[in-house]
């Protein structure tokens, strides 16, 4: 290496070359002039330096140096520095060196060349800095003369003053006088005539203000400091009851002049659609035809329910169908027809001609073509009447299409205003039922920002924070709105999901959008359906489902893939809710992460995914208040609370597993060490019996149950199988096959030796099995020093010592299967199997996997491009991981876990690895661990 | 739009296609598969234009064949939203029309219709008819602005419009 590209190399790589850290530090410290930074550094240098004077490198630092003083533009700082160090500590036996390199272009004395040169450099270096504090300074003065003092407006500024402006105790009071009905307005006149055309010689009205409340009758409002200003203002004016003046509290004054939302007057101008509280009618849906000035009253039509069989105790109601309740109650003996049992008449529209005769006399006719019958009149079948509109409710079900129909003229088809009113009516519900999530596109329907589309950002309760979208609005803001103030957007054009109701599910183009309603094409049906905006979600990102399974185009790309995880995603954790209709052929593997399972104590741990064989058992609780007690066990829970219900009294109680015994079938209770296999030969049965056995078994055709029982244990990790103090695994190796029963055929012997939980636990020491970690790490094949206590416990290849060599066995030398795929893992392509899918001898990685697993989206390692999509796992081949490669667990036991190799046993078939989290190693097969490519997938 | 793109194409050959002609028969092989097949991100490939390169035959082990990738530049058709495009309309019912932009399936509802626009079921083809006598009847020429467009795994659907100025009969 030259010394130019030395000096350069370091400048640039900063790398551990001496050099390279000299110049470093000097470029990147602080200027000089920090004295105990410079320390640090000349220590630390001046160590390096000795290396480099000792080594063969010296001459040519100097002549480096050399190199510098010839360009005196590069490094400068750099230059200073090695100057000043080389300064303070003198000279050593490198400078001979450096004299005769120097001498002829600096003749003078070295110290003479060295104080000069530092002097004009301090010099410099001082007047630099002077100017710099003058500018800085400089600037700081600016910044003070016109940096505003005001703090700018933000938009929660108005937030904080209002509530500043609310009235505190030393404000002036506001005191309510009682004055005479109907008098308010006069008497606020009054007082402010008086205030005008005071002479001198009356006394001043010294109040602030005097208001009245229109809602409030009989009452006027002052304002005042004193009590006695508002008797001086109010002296000599008559209607005013002084004597009952009231001091309004200060919380309540805000209240006095808060404008309260008009409600029902309002209400049923708008409404169309309402349905009866009471009586006859009950529920009935009516049409709102005419709202009375007084706003209290309406005219509303609704299907009448006449009584045509004239019989003579209902006749009065026939006669009066739209009895107030008040009569009701006074005739029906307070009590609604339907309500008393009494079958009302159905629903039916007035027809003249269906009238019995004695009721067609009563009948006429006016000139608008209402039908009289008694008090009520008839139109188009329906019945007209006046009610109040204390008797509506307008927050009763939504109309239904049916008895909109009835309402509709005779052919029985609804007209355009008839839907619309609907439509109309049931937007009115919009807040009741429409659901927003983050990243919806909405439209603000009322108040200040009506009609400004937006995007929310989130909802939380009522209230939700949304990203208007005006032009030449700021990106980033974003202001909260009440949610029943929005509506959803949807333009023509966009996919979107019905989410609920009849079409729920079916995923339309929206074609047209008119108001709150909008009309979908339902591509696979090719018709269209009519929706309420409210009811549809995007659906950008589900537009590929699985009924139409791609045949994996020539191309590579990821569509297909992004569409099979998207619902995922959408569901689980942009909605946070399961309520989110699911597609059919829709992966079911939505759903909350599941929590990891806490670590079984005890030998009676189960499965967690498999019935608790203690379930059901008749137990004695053996310790604690309920010691005697017999019961059956009714559950049981993952910490090892078992619930036991009594058989004394029918009691349930939470008792801890290892406090039960268990009555095996001879009827006697035995210890939990002998779990809920009271026989001897249950445990070695256990390992044979496909009923007991675990999805993590792995048996045949259960890649899929392997792939969960993974899963589990992946999240709950195992408790260190096999390590003295852990409880045995938490699933697949259940009470049965924990050291003592693994022998199987041992016999009950063996049981002897460990019948209670302390001696199970204490079974699998070091001592006596010894496997430890480091033992299996020692050892390709782990072998059991302490065997003779198990003597049919033969050590297996790959079997993990706490786990009955059979399951191990079982579990562990299962093949890799066809569902191995997991993203990330590089693959290339399988020699022996009959595709032509991938290209061959290119090295690639699961981009992403799909159909559990079963098949995959290829992509290239080099390129990171997706060379094929959909690919069976048939025709590919994981890479064999080498050491110190982070790796995935593909198959048998450990499924799904990850962690990284840490070296390779037994001529390549065994690897270890230390899975992340936890310092011991597991012994794994090499076949069943895919190597992970660390690029984004 | 039509785009020009480079793509590449797995091909096998059996042995026994194995003969002089090997470019020949994978330049055949990839018109055949490639031209007119979909793909979600690129759209519709619609010609081949030239093969770029054939790359070396890699013999797959344990099977005899023959792995070639050719890349490939091809014009490949996808509608994007907002474009405007001819159409040939195929399919008329009430709820308005269907139409073709080659393999696109362009839906245009009667709401994206103008107004003066009535379904015409009478006669011997259903049509949509304004009283100036243009019929929109199957085989008409129409031109149509994307609305949305949907991504299947074999296809592309859209909606048009013809509710605009200097769209519609042409």
């Amino acid at each position: 290496m030259s010394d130019n590209d030395a000096r350069r190399g370091a400048a640039i790589d900063d790398d551990d070359d001496d050099y390279g850290l000299y110049d470093g530090e000097d470029l990147d410290g602080p200027p000089a002039g920090e004295p105990l930074d410079e320390d640090d550094d000349e220590e630390e240098d001046e160590d390096e330096e000795e290396d480099y004077r000792g080594g063969r490198k010296g001459s040519s630092k100097s002549r480096s140096r050399k190199k510098h003083k010839a360009n005196p533009f590069l490094e400068l700082e750099a230059e200073v520095d090695e100057d000043d160090e080389e300064d303070e500590e003198g000279y050593d036996d490198g400078h001979a060196d450096f004299i005769d390199q120097e001498d002829e272009e600096v003749p003078d004395t070295e110290d003479y060349l060295r104080t000069d040169l530092r002097r004009h450099r301090d010099y410099d270096r001082r007047l630099d800095q002077q100017t710099d504090t003058d500018l800085q300074q400089l600037a700081a003065d600016i910044d003070r003369r016109h940096k505003r003092t005001v703090p700018r407006f933000r938009g929660d500024v108005s937030a904080r003053s209002q509530h500043s402006l609310l009235p505190s105790v030393r404000d002036p009071k506001l005191w309510m006088v009682r004055c005479r009905e109907g008098k308010e307005r006069d008497l606020v006149l009054l007082v402010m005539r008086k205030h005008f055309f005071a002479t001198p010689r009356d006394t001043p009205v010294r109040i602030h203000s005097i208001f009245c409340r229109d809602d409030l009758k009989g009452y006027i409002y002052v304002e005042a400091d004193l009590a006695a200003h508002v008797t001086e203002a109010l002296d000599k004016v008559t209607g005013v009851y002084l004597s009952r003046m009231t001091l309004v509290p200060v919380k309540e004054m805000a209240d006095v002049l808060t404008i309260k939302k008009e409600d029902q007057a309002v209400d049923l101008a708008h409404k169309k659609w309402a349905r009866i509280r009471r009586g006859k009618y009950a529920g009935d849906l009516v049409r709102i035809e005419d709202v009375a000035d007084s706003g209290d009253k309406c005219t509303v039509s609704l299907v009448p329910r006449l009584d045509l069989t004239g019989n003579s105790s209902n006749a009065d109601r026939d006669m009066a169908p739209m009895a107030t309740p008040d009569r009701k109650r006074k005739k029906g003996g307070g009590a609604a027809p339907a309500k008393a049992g009494i079958a009302r008449p159905p629903q039916k529209p007035f027809d003249e001609r269906d009238l019995p005769a004695h009721m067609v006399r009563k009948l006429s006719r006016d000139n608008r073509g209402f039908w009289a019958l008694g008090p009520d009149r008839f139109r188009n079948g329906l019945l007209f009447k006046e009610v109040r509109a204390t008797l509506l409710d307008f927050a009763g079900a939504p109309p239904t299409l049916d008895e909109i129909k009835l309402f509709s003229s005779t052919d029985g088809s609804i007209d355009a205003l008839t839907l619309r009113s609907l439509k109309s009516a049931l937007d009115d519900r919009d807040k009741d039922t429409s659901v927003f999530y983050p990243g919806d596109q909405v439209e603000v329907k009322s108040g200040e920002l009506a009609g400004v589309p937006a995007v929310i950002v989130s909802v939380s309760g009522a209230v939700a924070i949304i990203a208007p979208q005006i032009a030449g609005a700021a990106r980033d803001t974003q202001t909260s709105v009440p949610v029943d103030q929005l509506r959803k957007r949807f333009s023509v054009g966009n996919t979107v999901r019905v989410l609920v109701g009849k079409h729920r599910g079916k995923i339309g183009t929206v074609v047209h959008v008119e108001g709150t309603t909008a009309t979908l094409l339902v591509t696979a049906e090719n018709a269209e359906i009519q929706v309420f905006t409210r009811d549809l979600q995007d659906a950008k990102d589900v537009t590929i489902t699985e009924q139409a399974p791609s045949t994996g185009g020539p191309e590579g790309e990821r569509q297909l893939a992004k569409i099979e995880a998207a619902p995922i995603v959408v569901g689980a954790t942009a909605r946070g809710s399961m309520s989110m209709p699911t597609m059919p052929g829709q992966k079911s593997t939505m759903g909350p992460p599941r929590a990891p399972p806490p670590p079984r104590a005890g030998a009676l741990g189960q499965g967690a995914r498999r019935r608790d064989q203690l379930l059901g058992s008749t137990v004695k609780v053996t310790q604690g208040p309920y010691k005697g007690y017999m019961g059956v066990v009714k559950s049981t829970s993952p910490d090892g609370n078992v619930k036991v219900e009594l058989h004394t009294n029918s009691k349930v109680v939470s008792v801890h597993r290892e406090k039960l015994r268990v009555r095996d079938a001879s009827g006697t209770f035995v210890g939990p060490s002998y779990g809920p296999t009271g026989t001897p030969h249950y445990g070695s049965a256990y390992g044979a019996a496909p009923g007991i056995r675990t999805p993590a078994w792995g048996g045949a055709g259960s890649s899929s149950a392997a792939y969960d029982g993974g899963y589990h244990n992946n999240s709950g990790g195992y408790p260190g199988y096999g390590s003295s103090a852990a409880p045995p695994p938490p699933s697949g190796y259940g009470s049965s096959s924990t050291p003592a029963y693994a022998p199987g055929g041992a016999g009950p012997s063996s049981y002897s030796q460990a019948p209670t939980p302390a001696g199970f636990n204490a079974g699998p020491t070091p001592n006596l099995y010894a496997p430890t970690p480091s033992m299996h790490v020692g050892s390709a094949t782990p072998s059991y020093p302490g065997m003779a206590a198990t003597p049919m416990h033969v050590p297996h290849g790959a079997a993990t010592p706490a786990y009955a060599p059979g399951a191990a066995a079982a579990a562990d030398d299962e093949p890799l299967g066809d569902a191995w795929a997991r993203e990330g893992v590089v693959v290339e392509a399988n020699p022996t199997a009959l595709h032509g899918a991938v290209p061959y001898g290119v090295e690639m990685y699961i981009a992403r996997a799909l159909g559990d697993g079963t098949r995959a989206d290829v992509a290239e390692v080099a390129t990171g491009r997706v060379v094929q999509e959909n690919v069976p796992v048939t025709a590919l081949k994981p890479v064999a991981p080498s050491k110190n490669d982070a790796i995935v667990v593909l198959a048998a036991t450990r499924v799904g876990e990850r962690g990284q190799l840490i070296a390779v046993h037994g001529g390549g078939v065994q690897g270890i690895v230390r899975m992340p989290g936890g310092t011991d190693f597991t012994i794994l097969k090499m076949a069943h661990l895919g190597k992970l490519h660390n690029a984004p997938a | 739009m039509f785009f020009l793109r480079e793509l590449t194409h797995l091909v096998s050959l059996q042995p026994s296609q194995f003969t002089h002609d090997v470019e020949e028969q994978l330049r055949r092989r990839l018109h055949a598969e490639v031209e007119g097949s979909f793909s979600g991100r690129f759209g519709y490939v619609i010609s081949v234009v030239d093969v770029v390169s054939i790359g070396a035959g890699l013999v797959l082990p344990a099977q005899g064949a023959a792995q070639y990738q050719l890349t490939y530049r091809a014009i490949v058709f996808k509608p994007y939203k907002g474009e405007v495009l001819n159409a040939i309309v195929s399919q008329v019912n009430q709820q308005g029309f269907m139409a073709e932009v080659g393999p696109v399936n362009v839906f245009v509802s009667r709401y994206l219709l103008p107004k003066q626009f009535k379904f015409n079921p009478s006669g011997v083809i259903s049509c949509w008819s304004d009283d100036m006598d243009n019929r929109i009847e199957r085989g008409a020429k129409v031109r149509l602005r994307i609305q949305g467009t949907q991504t299947y795994p074999t296809k592309i659907d859209a909606i048009g419009s013809i509710k605009e100025d200097y769209l519609g009969l042409i």
